[in-house]
């Protein structure tokens, strides 16, 4: 079965947000906007929004690491915030394995947001329904656009190109082979919740640097060194 | 739920200005709003990528902050009490207050641009108001990277030149304070890494680059110079230095005059003719240097000679490698900058290994400027970025000289896999533009035009604005004998200088998109007591402020007449050649922006500064203006930006000159110029051919074409300045050795001060305020500024500022234990001029020696249409209170600043830190101003905002 | 969790509505094996009336949970998948078999329907009931919750309610009971107090995931949040983390553990032991039972620990340190300098 899903690259994010107020541009005035935000200029502005970017430190100074995790929707195989919902308004597209919510079935229980160990379910307080990232469904299908553009407007934006957009069921697809060849990993595995999304880890390049060849007897060093040193 | 393609009726193609990158975006309109912001595929600066700030552009066109009319002062200045006016009493007032002050004298006229895209055209109208003082933001930004850069291989980085991220396989970002550039940037690294490159980040701070970095090196603030003198070191001990670089594009072989206390001393040693000369170990002789290629010299590198005038000669690189071998050994830069010498050694050696032996070939042909055709391309992987935290110290230009001078050791300078200038850069150093040079403040009269260029590149003492006593003749210290070398002029000094009168006293002061009342200046107290101050009879010291923004900023809140702005999406506008130009390595670019909305429909009744320019101009008859006839040249900006030429044939835009839009780079105007733009998705991209793309500072084919366009003068190898003489010429007037008409005045700490520094060749100096703050303020404290914020104004976008709507002070948990400092105290941090109250946040991403906040995320209360109580007002803080805009020397208080360029060194400040007694959660001190009038309703609109059109 | 007070209305009312039922219709349940524990029919109606208006007002309360109450009747659809979709259905149809079974009364049909519907109506209940505590106790991702410590409590939290209420109305018309449910009060509350204490002892030794385990970083090293990308609040953080509450937590559990165990079992056991039937005995119990309760739901909620704080930087402690053993095998180190 298909599975379309993003697979984000931790080798190259820089944690910009990018991906976030794109993602907000997009959706708040497409097919699944508004995305309301409540006190925009006041003391507490609280938006809706479909992706978030978090920050970590690892370690201890100075072999401190930097981890950088825009999270959104992660499309789950086993998405556990589908059979909560009473009304079926959350629910998973069979032919690609799209997690939705029908806006018109959405009672604002709430139930699926408790069900996500993830926090990628926001609702909006002025729908007073349940809403989250789409993939940009209405991108992604929308022949009116060039077919170039028909990816969700994050993976469009991300200047570090960590975004890889596609099925991750379909083995020729590039996000499936990006997942193997590059260990791939889902977030909080043991959730049993099967993610769509993926995250390719880090990996640190070295220089090989040969102490064979390298010798420290420059002679015009040396004849500095000499120069230089005679006088005291 | 519908889907499709509805979220549209208009689409159009135009320039970002949502920070400084000049990315090209696709702009989608419903109805005159926009509804989508996209990155333009075609642009070569972003690829079709867009940032977290030009996504959130749609937020800035419809902030609350934004001005919707002209504001006269009716307040004491400050409050923030305005009443609206109609746009023809605006321009009335402003002409009246410009004519008033043109015949006191021209330079009474202040006119600053803040984040001007817009110089070449700026600037040429201040200099048609005949006033000597107009610059734009470059001194606090960061002209010591631009100076040191221009003198020494007539390019620098960002608009200047970047790495070769297509080849680079070693990648050094030294300095930057979180993002400068934005989207190139992040495409640029993401391509090295998956080609397998090591990419290296050199900061106090690891945060958003520092993540994907395969290497931190956690340095102290100030000390990046040791660190690049230390590298140096090793690489000449292990002998990694590309000599033939250094021997064919570099004056690093020139033999240098060794005679102290005479006019010559320091000097290159020259023939009769004026050649530099060299010694060939070839012939045992002195050759001419212009000769090393054509005749394939052997040059020295290493030894003393004697000429036969009996003057001792060494060759430039001779002195350095002495320096380089007593002061910069891996252990001695351990003591300085905290990085263990073994890792020094390490980092070098990498870089040798890369750069020296595994150089890279492409099949490239190209022809050198001497005739030799080179088969192949040899490349060099190694590549480097410095902004912000190398530039903003008082050691920043010697700093930056040091990797500049690491660049040509390395021999990556226009090589493939290393630093690629983009067009028009690289320029012959001795052609760069000097500044036009007055000898005394009031030399320009009224009605004369002040001929311009505003800032250049000066060459030796003759060139420096000052007069025969030696004071300053601009009214913001540029190019005087304190700041000699400015390059960008010292935005930064003009309000104290003009509160001070010192030099003189400034009648009308006009501020472009600047926020001098806030997060542009420091040391802000000081600042506002200077915009607020009166004289005895209760009149302004400073008299006039005009300020033009789209937005109610602090600054526009200590104006007197405010033009209110269009935004970007509003505006026709050039993004020109002629200013910092928005090339790419393969090629010059330009770029439009044109009206996409009409503000009037969305109910803001303003006009872009370029037709209020017009206006004024032609109303103020001013000659560039106004034809013979006294009838206006231009109807509006769009028609200046067609029809105005700087020389004939040259324009604002480079692209499809001639009558019909035939020719490029030079032609006459073409009615249907900006038209073609627009046709051609919004820019200009003039593609070079592979075999121009590297090595072009002695590349024919590449000089012969940058010449035929104006770019170069000559078709002539650009040397590169491993030493800087005029730097020299400097030193030899501190020691009373100069035989030019310009001399220093009699003091002997600013002749001691250009002596010490004015070295010709890079050394490392401690920050200045190292000594004057010393043991009691331990800590460096420094402002970097979030990738969604970076370059931007938009602090008060509805989206963005959701991400961060207040700021922390960062600190090391080891400093803070120490301090007795946890995890959210309200802390203190006090600097020698002030303090300001902060809330305290601990991370192991800080080095121990190192505090340091998000800039410009604190706001004054009431300013940009936020609610007076917001996060950014009252638990977020602005550190530029804290720091010193100026500094005593002997008896004298000096502007704080590079004492080669002038630039700002606020990265410079030291603090202590300590727990505040009362935790409240609001800084201190707080300021506030009146929020604008209308705003409670547009509050009350906006209470909920459901964005879509 | 933050808690909803609608929610908590909805479990106190439902709570006193079938508990109240259930022991009203047991009554008449064993009358059919010839004991003598008919009620007077005033009482049975107070009673059924009483749990028919509170159902309602309960499920009128609810739906203020909801964003949309009009669509409630929606929550149907999912009944094979849902716990809230369940409880919609059995709690809807106890409350329409309760007016059934009221009207059947009234209008004194026989009673093979009385007590068919009788019967139908309490399964509903306890379906209903059982539904709506496993909408908790199902939930994965709220260790504390995850439990059938959650479901004992809560089915044991209605017969607590419905005993206590029983008692007070049996006081008024058939005295003779009062022993009888001054017992069973006792041992609801009773089995009560030992299931909240074994739910509180529980958090102690709940395993918690690891911040680590969330991110999957494959290396043993401590990780702490910089940077949430919000320096404000978001639905992400208000919904799953409710900063007033955790603070005053501390002395609300207590004054829950008070008014709903301690003062009711004194009272019931003084009343018990002493023999002193006295009616404010019942009503301070049940009142003091009923705050209590309230209490008790609201810090059910609050000691509710969603694992998506963890990338907040607001889950306790553990989930921020290291667990022993974690992740040893893949333990690489990353060092700066290459050491």
């Amino acid at each position: 079965m298909a599975q379309l899903a993003l697979v984000i690259d931790l080798n190259t994010c820089v944690g910009c947000h990018a991906c976030a107020t794109n993602c907000k541009e997009w959706n708040t005035q497409a097919a699944f906007g508004p995305l309301s935000d409540f006190d925009p200029y006041g003391r507490s502005p609280e938006g809706v929004w479909y992706n978030r970017i978090m920050s970590y430190e690892i370690g201890e100074f100075p072999d401190t690491q930097v981890f950088h995790l825009p999270k959104s929707c992660l499309h789950c195989q086993d998405a556990p915030c589908v059979p909560v919902c009473p009304t079926g308004a959350s629910y998973k597209r069979e032919q690609d394995g799209i997690v939705l919510v029908n806006y018109d079935d959405c009672i604002g229980c709430k139930l699926c947001s408790w069900s996500c160990p993830y926090g990628c379910r926001e609702f909006d307080e002025a729908d007073k329904v349940m809403k989250k990232c789409t993939l940009c469904i209405d991108r992604i299908y929308d022949e009116s656009l060039p077919p170039e553009h028909r990816k969700p407007a994050c993976v469009l934006t991300c200047p570090a190109k960590a975004r890889f957009f596609g099925d991750i069921e379909d083995q020729n697809s590039e996000v499936y082979k990006v997942i193997k060849e590059r260990n791939g990993f889902v977030l909080f595995s043991q959730a049993a919740t099967n993610p769509g999304n993926h995250y390719l880890p880090k990996t640190e390049t070295k220089v090989h640097v040969d102490d064979h060849i390298l010798r420290p007897d420059n002679p015009l060093f040396l004849e500095v060194l000499r120069r230089h040193h005679k006088g005291g | 739920m519908e889907m499709g393609g509805s979220f549209y009726d208009r689409k159009a193609y135009s320039t970002c200005y949502m920070c400084a990158c000049r990315c090209g975006i696709e702009v989608y309109v419903r109805n005159n709003k926009v509804t989508y912001i996209k990155g333009n595929d075609a642009h070569p600066t972003n690829k079709g990528v867009l940032c977290a700030k030009g996504s959130s552009g749609i937020m800035k066109e419809y902030s609350p902050a934004r001005l919707r009319k002209p504001l006269l002062r009716v307040g004491p200045r400050g409050s923030g009490e305005f009443k609206e006016i109609e746009w023809d009493e605006a321009i009335d007032i402003a002409v009246k207050w410009l004519d008033e002050a043109r015949r006191k004298g021209p330079q009474t006229i202040a006119f600053f641009t803040g984040r001007d895209q817009m110089q070449a055209i700026n600037g040429w109208f201040a200099g048609q108001l005949g006033t000597v003082n107009w610059a734009a933001h470059g001194g606090f930004c960061s002209v010591n990277i631009a100076a040191a850069g221009l003198y020494s291989i007539g390019g620098s980085f960002w608009e200047f030149g970047e790495a070769d991220f297509e080849n680079t396989k070693y990648f050094m970002m030294v300095g930057v304070a979180e993002d400068h550039s934005s989207n190139p940037f992040k495409l640029g690294i993401q391509e090295m890494k998956r080609k397998g490159g090591k990419f290296v980040v050199v900061n106090p701070v690891r945060w958003g680059y520092g993540a994907v970095a395969d290497e931190w090196v956690p340095i102290k603030p100030g000390t990046d110079g040791a660190f690049f003198l230390g590298i140096m070191h090793v690489l000449f001990k292990y002998n990694l230095v590309d000599w033939e670089f250094l021997k064919e594009y570099t004056n690093a072989t020139w033999l240098v005059i060794q005679a102290p206390g005479t006019p010559k001393d320091g000097l290159f040693y020259r023939n009769a003719q004026g050649e530099p000369m060299v010694f060939d170990q070839k012939s045992g002789t002195l050759k001419e240097a212009s000769k090393i290629v054509p005749e394939d010299l052997d040059p020295a590198f290493i030894g003393e000679f004697t000429t036969p005038e009996g003057y001792k000669v060494r060759p430039a690189f001779d002195i350095f490698a002495e320096r380089l071998v007593k002061d910069y050994s891996p252990e001695k830069v351990e003591r300085i900058t905290g990085i263990p010498a073994k890792d020094i050694e390490r980092i070098a050696k990498e870089m040798g290994t890369v750069a020296i032996l595994e150089p890279i070939e492409l099949p490239i042909e190209w022809t050198d400027v001497w005739g030799r055709k080179h088969k192949k391309t040899k490349g060099r992987p190694v590549s480097f970025h410095i902004m912000r935290g190398i530039a903003s110290h008082t050691n920043g230009f010697q700093t930056a000289r040091t990797v500049f001078l690491l660049m040509m050791m390395l021999g990556v300078v226009d090589a493939p896999g290393g630093f690629l200038n983009k067009p028009p850069y690289p320029k012959h150093i001795e052609d760069l533009p000097k500044p036009y040079r007055i000898d005394k403040p009031d030399a320009i009269k009224y009605g004369e035009v002040y001929p311009g260029p505003h800032l250049g590149y000066v060459q030796n003492p003759d060139d420096l604005l000052v007069d025969e006593k030696g004071n300053p003749v601009r009214i913001d210290w540029a190019y005087s004998w304190w700041f000699p070398m400015t390059a960008h002029g010292c935005i930064q000094n003009v309000i104290p200088a003009a509160y001070e009168r010192n030099p003189y006293g400034i009648e009308v002061m006009i501020w472009y998109m600047a926020n001098m009342a806030w997060n542009s200046s420091q040391n802000i107290p000081y600042i506002l007591k200077a915009l607020t101050a009166t004289d005895q009879a209760g009149n302004y010291i400073i008299p006039k402020i005009i300020t033009i923004d789209a937005f109610y900023s602090e600054q526009v809140a200590y104006s007197d007449l405010v033009f209110p702005d269009a935004t970007y999406l509003e505006q026709w506008f050039a993004l020109s050649l002629l200013d910092r130009p928005p090339s790419a390595v393969d090629g010059p670019v330009d770029a439009l922006r044109h009206p996409i909305v009409d503000p009037k429909e969305n109910g803001y009744d303003v006009k872009p500064w370029g037709d209020v320019m017009v206006e004024i101009g032609s109303r103020l008859k001013l000659p560039g203006f106004v034809n013979t006839d006294g009838s206006s040249k231009y109807k509006d900006f769009k028609d200046f930006i067609i029809n105005w030429q700087v020389r004939p044939g040259v324009g604002a835009l480079a692209g499809w000159r001639g009558k019909n839009g035939d020719k490029h780079f030079v032609g006459e105007p073409n009615p249907n110029q900006l038209e073609m733009y627009i046709k051609n998705k919004g820019f200009f991209y003039y593609k070079l051919p592979e075999n121009m793309r590297y090595y072009r500072h002695v590349n024919k084919d590449y000089l012969e074409w940058a010449n035929s366009v104006g770019f170069v003068k000559k078709v002539a190898p650009i040397t590169f300045n491993f030493y800087i003489e005029a730097l020299q010429t400097f030193r030899l007037a501190g020691q009373g050795l100069w035989e030019g008409k310009n001399q220093p005045p009699n003091d002997p700490i600013l002749k001691e001060r250009l002596v010490k520094y004015f070295d010709p060749l890079p050394f490392w100096y401690p920050p200045f305020e190292e000594e004057v703050s010393g043991n009691e303020f331990p800590l460096y404290a420094f402002t970097q500024r979030p990738m969604w914020m970076y370059h931007s104004w938009d602090s008060q976008n509805a989206w963005l500022r959701q991400i961060s709507s207040r700021n922390y002070l960062y600190i090391n948990p080891k400093t803070a234990q120490k301090l007795g400092i946890n995890h959210l105290d309200w802390v203190w941090v006090e600097s020698r001029i002030g303090k300001v109250k902060c809330q305290a946040f601990l991370t192991n991403t800080t080095e121990p020696n190192s505090v340091w906040t998000w800039n410009a995320i604190g706001k004054m209360s009431g300013a940009w249409g936020l609610k007076p109580d917001v996060d950014e007002a009252t638990e977020g803080f602005l550190l530029n209170h804290v720091i010193p805009h100026s500094i005593k020397l002997g008896t004298k208080e000096i502007y704080y600043g590079d004492p080669i360029t002038g630039h700002l060194a606020w990265f410079d400040t030291k603090v202590k830190v300590y727990k505040a007694q009362d935790q409240t959660p609001v800084t201190s001190p707080h300021f506030r101003v009146k929020p604008l009038p209308y705003i409670e309703e547009k509050w009350k609109e906006l209470e909920v905002l459901r964005y879509k059109p | 969790m933050h808690p909803p007070i609608s929610l908590i209305w909805f479990f106190l009312t439902a709570g006193i509505s079938i508990g109240l039922f259930s022991f009203t219709y047991i009554m008449e349940f064993l009358t059919l094996f010839g004991k003598n524990t008919a009620l007077p029919s005033e009482m049975s109606f107070v009673s059924l009336i009483l749990s028919l208006i509170l159902v309602g007002l309960g499920a009128i309360g609810a739906s203020f949970h909801l964003g949309h109450k009009f669509r409630a009747w929606k929550a149907i659809r999912r009944f094979h998948t849902s716990w809230l979709s369940r409880e919609a259905v059995f709690s809807g149809a106890y409350g329409f078999m309760l007016f059934v079974y009221i009207l059947l009364k009234y209008f004194n049909i026989g009673p093979f329907w009385v007590h068919l519907v009788g019967i139908t109506t309490f399964v509903l209940g306890w379906l209903s009931a059982f539904s709506t505590a496993m909408i908790y106790a199902s939930n994965k991702f709220v260790l504390e919750w995850n439990t059938s410590i959650t479901v004992l409590y809560y089915l044991n939290m209605y017969l607590m309610l419905g005993s206590s209420a029983f008692l007070a109305l049996t006081y008024h018309y058939r005295p003779e009971f009062i022993g009888t449910y001054l017992f069973l009060t006792f041992l609801f509350l009773s089995l009560g107090l030992a299931f909240r204490l074994a739910f509180n002892i529980r958090q102690f030794y709940i395993s918690r995931p690891t911040l680590n385990e969330a991110l999957n970083i494959a290396h043993n090293r401590p990780i702490r949040v910089l940077d949430t990308g919000t320096t404000t609040k978001n639905y992400c953080t208000e919904e799953f983390y409710y900063s007033k509450g955790k603070e005053i937590l501390g002395s609300i559990l207590p004054v829950s553990y008070l008014l709903t165990f301690v003062i009711p079992l004194f009272f019931v056991l003084y009343s018990w032991i002493t023999g002193q039937y006295l009616y404010v005995f019942y009503t301070i119990t049940f009142a003091s039972l009923l705050i209590g309760s309230a209490l008790e739901r609201w810090c059910f909620f609050v000691e509710g620990n969603h694992v998506q704080n963890l990338f907040y930087g607001l889950y306790p402690e553990e989930g921020y340190r290291l667990r022993k053993g974690y992740m040893e095998r893949k333990q690489t180190r990353i060092s700066l300098y290459n050491r």
